[in-house]
């Protein structure tokens, strides 16, 4: 199994978001396409299901236990997002895609759930999947293990109706294409999960611009009713607006008056009686001469102070 | 101060150079001794266009209103060479008549700037006005300012720097001159002319001391 640790993955994860934004051709690409990969909805079953889904109970164990309960399975809604009630995963690599997870729940704001079955779950009509996860911005997956063609998807009810079902579709697809691509077990868990949080974070830039409530871990938390909260906050522009007005005055009218006035400015010299010489009614005030032949040689070393003539030396 | 012929440091109030006896009446005897018409921009080489001599037209003007005793003029010709450029400023300040300048201006408020095309050179020369406020380090710091754009044969914009550059130092020693006028006096103070043991003259000039000349020599030296 190629092991990549967390830090790593974070890398091949920037890497692997720039490969997508170049290959990615949009909602077309996966046109032709019908894997068994399923995307759930609101709790209800969307897009293709598995083989035989269609009356069955998702999540929910059937009687003779082929079909799981991802929600009860660990006896309660698990906080973790890997779920591996089977113990189908090393202790190892179980330990690292947590890490994985837990690391794209602190850089995303979706976050991505994921439950591993074995190859026999089959997805089921779901009824109790809803409870846990409808209030957070979150992803599910369920993953049958060795069989990602058959991995579902599941969005709570706030954002599947805000991302395009083509979108969800072509998150889980892409996700299952890449497992699919690689031949061992642990391998493809490890491509799906690194493609599902690209997938994902492209759904949360989506997101970004038509859901504010997804944005609400980066805006100020809801001030609380406190009614001296509400004092102190409502009279500090009244209080200060006159400040205000003057330190904008300050800041803006005096510096232009400033200006304008050196602008118009006019300067006066006190005039010093200076006795004439070399016969000069009017002037005898001799300055540089300056030579621009050169542009190889600076003007200090063109500055002529050669006499006219020599001889006088 | 330096003559404009050997450029050696004269006193103050020499009549005539103690180096090489240069006086107004050489300058004369080579540029004419009548009197020129001109105007404080006087193109006699043609360098400028229209719009060119607006431009500068309009930074002569600023000067003048900044600067309401003084004049800043442009002249474009030929001074004679480098050699001679200095001589000429120098002769044409003393003998040019501006007639856009008010009558009651005298030359000795103007400063003129020559540029020469032909042997690409120029030079600065100031009346006495100004004699105790600018020196010729300062006035290198103005040309310098145009070196780039005369060797690129852009002399308007050359021009317009040495002006603007005028224009800054000047407002500088305006300010200095308010606050601590003693300064710029000092440079043009009368002589101190005592003679000392051996009956020559020893001038005491801004720190400078020099003997200029002895009992029936013409020894000078710094």
């Amino acid at each position: 199994m190629m092991t990549i640790k967390p830090g790593k993955r974070a890398l091949w994860v920037a890497l692997l978001l720039g490969a997508t934004m170049i290959a990615d051709a949009g909602a077309g690409r996966w046109a032709g396409w019908s894997p068994d990969a399923a995307v759930v909805q609101d709790g209800a079953v969307g897009g293709k299901t598995g083989p035989d889904d269609e009356s069955s109970d998702l999540f929910r164990a059937d009687e003779d236990g082929a079909a799981i309960d991802v929600v009860t399975v660990s006896g309660r809604p698990s906080e973790d997002y890997l779920v591996d009630a089977g113990e189908l995963l090393s202790p190892t690599a179980a330990g690292e895609w947590l890490e994985f997870l837990r690391y794209h729940a602190d850089d995303s704001m979706i976050d991505l759930y994921v439950y591993v079955v074995d190859a026999e779950w089959q997805m089921q009509e779901q009824d109790e999947f809803g409870g846990f996860f409808e209030k957070k911005d979150a992803a599910v997956v369920v993953y049958p293990l060795a069989d990602p063609q058959r991995a579902a998807m599941y969005l709570p009810a706030h954002l599947a109706g805000r991302v395009a079902e083509a979108e969800q579709r072509r998150a889980l697809q892409s996700s299952v294409t890449q497992a699919s691509a690689r031949a061992d077990v642990e391998d493809q868990l490890d491509a799906f999960l690194v493609q599902m949080s690209i997938r994902l974070y492209w759904m949360e830039r989506m997101l970004a611009e038509t859901l504010p409530a997804v944005e609400k871990r980066v805006s100020p938390p809801p001030v609380a009713e406190d009614p001296i909260a509400q004092d102190v906050r409502m009279p500090v522009p009244d209080k200060w607006l006159p400040w205000m007005a003057v330190g904008g005055f300050a800041t803006v009218v005096l510096p232009t008056a400033w200006w304008w006035r050196r602008r118009n400015a006019s300067y006066h010299f006190p005039e010093i009686v200076v006795e004439p010489r070399l016969g000069g009614r009017h002037a005898a005030g001799v300055g540089a001469v300056i030579s621009y032949l050169s542009a190889k040689v600076p003007p200090a070393r063109q500055r002529a102070q050669a006499p006219e003539n020599p001889r006088f030396f | 101060m330096r003559c404009p012929r050997c450029v050696q440091q004269i006193h103050r109030a020499a009549a005539a150079c103690p180096h090489c006896g240069f006086t107004l009446a050489d300058a004369e005897k080579r540029f004419g001794d009548g009197e020129l018409t001109l105007r404080r921009l006087t193109d006699g080489t043609g360098l400028f266009r229209g719009s060119e001599r607006k431009r500068v037209m309009a930074r002569l003007d600023r000067f003048g209103r900044r600067f309401p005793q003084l004049f800043a003029a442009v002249y474009t010709g030929s001074g004679g060479g480098s050699a001679h450029l200095r001589q000429f400023g120098f002769w044409l300040l003393n003998h040019a008549a501006f007639e856009d300048v008010a009558e009651e201006q005298s030359n000795a408020a103007g400063i003129l700037l020559v540029l020469d095309p032909a042997a690409k050179a120029a030079s600065i020369s100031f009346g006495y006005m100004l004699d105790p406020y600018l020196s010729q380090r300062d006035t290198f710091d103005c040309l310098a300012r145009a070196h780039a754009w005369w060797l690129e044969g852009r002399y308007c914009e050359g021009v317009v720097r040495v002006i603007d550059q005028l224009d800054a130092l000047l407002r500088r020693r305006s300010g200095q001159a308010r606050r601590n006028l003693g300064r710029f006096m000092r440079k043009v103070r009368p002589l101190a002319k005592t003679p000392d043991a051996a009956g020559r003259i020893r001038i005491d000039s801004c720190g400078e001391s020099a003997v200029i000349a002895g009992k029936g020599g013409t020894e000078a030296k710094r």
